[in-house]
C-alpha cells in the first residue's frame, strides 16, 4: 500500500462546494464584464496617438490664441418663501409645507437652506446627486425617503421620517434616522411616538409674503437652474397647524429605535452608492486574494457593512456575513459582525431570524455594547 | 484525447464570455482533483475551502493566459500548486493541520480500532514533520510521494528542474525517515506504506 492510499482525502460536503461554485460564478461574471487587458504594442500605439493629438492641440493653440472661456459661475441660490403649502419640485424631490428657504443646485447636490418653518419632502433617491436640508448647524441628507423637517428659525430642529432613511449631521455627529423614527436637536434619535406634537414656528396669522413672481409656484413646478444672484426675501412668520403624523401600530417601536441607536462598529466612512461599489471592488481583492490574515477579515466585514448601508442589499450582506463567520471565527470584527447581523435581520421585522441573531449575540457577547438590547429582542413577544 | 482537448478549448471559450453554466462545468470537472492535491500537500486543514476557492479564482482570472499548450488539467494543477506554495510560504503561520480523518474514510472497513488509530496518529505525525519542511521541499515531496505524481511532472508543476526536484524529494524523505527513527508510531505508519522511489 502506498502513502497515497494510506492518506484518504476528506471530501468537502456538497453545501460547501455549492457555496464556492456560486461565488465563482458571480465573480467570473464580473470578470467577463471587464475589458481584456491590452497588449503592449496596442498600448504603445495608443500612447503615441495621444501624444500626437496633444502636440497638435498645443500647436493649434499657439497659432490661434483664443480667449479662454470664463469658468461657469458658481451656482446661485434661489429663494422661496411659501406660506400656502404649495409644492415645489427640485430634481426629483417634492418640497411642500410652509417655510422660508433657499435652494442651491449643482449637478451633484441640491442644498435647501431653511430659514424657518416646516418642509415635508418626498425624495426619489438619485445616487448621482445628494439632497441636503440645512437648518442652522444641522444637515439632513436624504437616502431615498419621505420625511419632514421643522425648524424654528433659531436652533430647534425636528426631523420625522415616514419612509426610507435620512442622515442627520450636527456638530460632526452623524445619526441615521430610519422610517418610524425621529430626531431633535435636544433629544437626538427617538421614536416618532416620542416626538412632541410641537409647533416649532411661531403661530401667527399668515401675513402677505413678498416673493418674486418667478419663485412662487402655486402648485407643482420645476425649479429652473439659475445663475443670477440670490434673491433675499424676508419670510413672513409661518402659520403651523399641527398635523399628527399617522403612527403605525408597532408595539416594538422603542426597541427598533434602540436597535438603530447602537452604531455599527468598524464601518468604513462611505455613503455614496458609487463610492461604496468602488470600495467593495477594492475590498474584494483583499478579501479574496489573501486567504487569511487581519486584512482579509476586515475587508470581508466591511464588504458586508457597505452592502447593508449604503447599498441596501440586505440579503447579500447577510450572505457575506455568513461567509465571514465561517472564515474568520476568531476575527477582530467578530462581535461587530454579530451585531451587524442583528441590525440587518431586525431591520424590517422582529421575526424569528431577528431573534435568533439577537440570541447569538447575547450568548456570545454577553457584555457587549448591545447585549442589553439583544436581550430585549430575544424576549420580545 | 483529442476530443477532450477540443472540449477544454470550447469550455474555456465559453468561460471567457462569463457564461455561468460553463463556469460551473469547469469547476465541477476539476474540483475533486484540485481538492485532493491540495489536501495531500497541506493535510487536513481548516482553510481548505478558502484554498480551493482561491485556486479557482486564480484559474478563472488567468484563464485568458491558457494557451492550450498543456492540457487544461495540467495548467489548472499548476495554478493550484502555486496557491499551495503561497500558502506554505506565508511566514509566521503554522499550518492548522487537524486530524479530522473520519473512520469511514480509513480504507479497509474491517480494520481494527487499533489500525484506525494508528492511521490517524500516523497521518498527524507525518504532517507535523512536513510542517517543518520548506515550502518547495514539502511541495515536491507530497506531490511525488503522497499525490503519486512522477518526478518529471512534479518538476513541471513546481517550475523547477528535474534534478532540483529529485534533490528536494530526497532531502525531505531523509527528514521524514529521521523523524520516523525516533517515533515508533510514525515508523509503523510508514512501515505499512511503500514509499515511492
Amino acid at each position: 500500500m502506498t502513502l497515497r492510499d494510506r492518506i484518504p482525502v476528506e471530501q468537502l460536503d456538497d453545501e460547501r462546494l455549492t457555496n464556492i461554485e456560486r461565488r465563482l460564478v458571480v465573480g467570473v461574471s464580473e470578470l467577463a464584464m471587464k475589458p481584456a487587458p491590452r497588449s503592449f504594442s496596442a498600448l504603445w500605439l495608443r500612447g503615441a496617438g495621444v501624444l500626437a493629438i496633444a502636440a497638435a492641440a498645443v500647436i493649434g493653440w499657439k497659432l490661434h490664441a483664443v480667449p479662454a472661456t470664463e469658468p461657469a459661475p458658481p451656482p446661485a441660490a434661489q429663494h422661496f418663501a411659501v406660506a400656502d403649502g404649495s409644492k415645489i419640485s427640485v430634481d426629483g424631490a417634492t418640497l411642500a409645507g410652509t417655510a422660508s428657504y433657499d435652494v442651491t443646485r449643482d449637478p451633484q447636490r441640491v442644498l435647501v437652506e431653511m430659514q424657518r418653518g416646516r418642509l415635508e419632502l418626498a425624495v426619489v433617491h438619485d445616487p448621482r446627486r445628494t439632497l441636503v436640508i440645512r437648518a442652522a448647524d444641522t444637515e439632513i441628507e436624504d437616502v431615498g425617503t419621505k420625511f419632514r423637517v421643522d425648524f424654528d428659525g433659531a436652533n430647534d430642529v425636528q426631523v420625522r421620517v415616514t419612509e426610507g432613511e435620512v442622515k442627520v449631521t450636527r456638530h460632526a455627529q452623524v445619526v441615521r434616522v430610519a422610517a418610524g423614527s425621529g430626531w431633535t436637536t435636544d433629544r437626538g434619535l427617538l421614536a416618532l411616538a416620542e416626538l412632541d406634537p410641537v409647533v416649532v414656528a411661531q403661530v401667527d396669522p399668515p401675513a402677505p409674503v413678498a416673493v418674486p413672481a418667478t419663485t412662487m409656484r402655486p402648485h407643482t413646478a420645476e425649479v429652473p437652474v439659475v445663475r443670477a444672484q440670490p434673491h433675499h426675501v424676508e419670510a413672513a412668520p409661518v402659520t403651523h397647524r399641527e398635523i399628527a403624523a399617522p403612527q403605525p401600530a408597532d408595539p416594538f417601536v422603542d426597541l427598533r429605535v434602540a436597535i438603530r441607536s447602537i452604531p455599527i462598529e468598524r464601518a468604513p466612512n462611505i455613503d455614496g452608492h458609487s463610492d461604496a461599489a468602488n470600495e467593495i471592488a477594492k475590498l474584494k481583492k483583499l478579501a479574496y486574494s489573501t486567504t487569511v490574515g487581519p486584512e482579509a477579515s476586515q475587508a470581508l466585514y466591511q464588504i458586508a457593512v457597505l452592502l447593508y448601508r449604503p447599498l441596501g442589499q440586505d440579503a447579500e450582506a447577510l450572505r457575506t456575513l455568513d461567509w465571514y463567520f465561517r472564515r474568520f471565527a476568531g476575527g477582530k470584527e467578530m462581535h461587530a459582525a454579530m451585531w451587524l447581523r442583528v441590525r440587518i435581520a431586525c431591520e424590517h421585522t422582529l421575526d424569528e431570524a431577528c431573534r435568533r441573531a439577537a440570541y447569538s449575540y447575547q450568548h456570545d457577547v454577553p457584555s457587549g455594547p448591545a447585549s442589553e438590547v439583544a436581550v430585549r429582542i430575544t424576549n420580545a413577544q | 484525447m483529442a476530443t477532450a482537448y477540443v472540449d477544454d478549448v470550447l469550455l474555456v471559450d465559453r468561460c471567457l464570455t462569463g457564461e455561468p453554466a460553463a463556469t460551473r462545468e469547469l469547476f465541477r470537472r476539476h474540483r475533486n482533483r484540485v481538492h485532493a492535491s491540495l489536501f495531500r500537500v497541506l493535510g487536513s486543514n481548516r482553510d481548505m475551502d478558502d484554498l480551493l476557492q482561491e485556486a479557482f479564482i486564480q484559474v478563472f482570472q488567468s484563464l485568458r493566459g491558457w494557451r492550450a499548450e498543456a492540457s487544461l488539467a495540467t495548467w489548472i494543477d499548476r495554478v493550484s500548486v502555486r496557491v499551495a506554495y503561497r500558502y506554505l510560504s506565508q511566514r509566521g503561520r503554522r499550518i492548522q493541520t487537524s486530524p479530522l480523518i473520519d473512520e469511514e474514510t480509513v480504507p479497509g472497513g474491517e480494520a481494527t480500532d487499533d489500525r484506525r488509530q494508528l492511521a490517524r496518529d500516523g497521518v498527524r505525525r507525518l504532517y507535523a514533520v512536513l510542517d517543518e519542511l520548506g515550502a518547495a521541499a514539502r511541495l515536491a515531496f507530497t506531490l511525488h510521494e503522497i499525490d503519486g505524481r512522477p518526478l518529471a511532472e512534479v518538476a513541471d508543476l513546481v517550475g523547477s528542474s528535474l534534478t532540483a526536484t529529485k534533490l528536494r524529494v530526497w532531502r525531505a524523505r531523509g527528514k521524514v525517515e529521521a523523524a520516523a527513527a525516533e517515533d515508533p508510531v510514525l515508523r509503523e505508519f510508514l512501515g505499512t506504506a511503500e514509499v515511492a522511489s
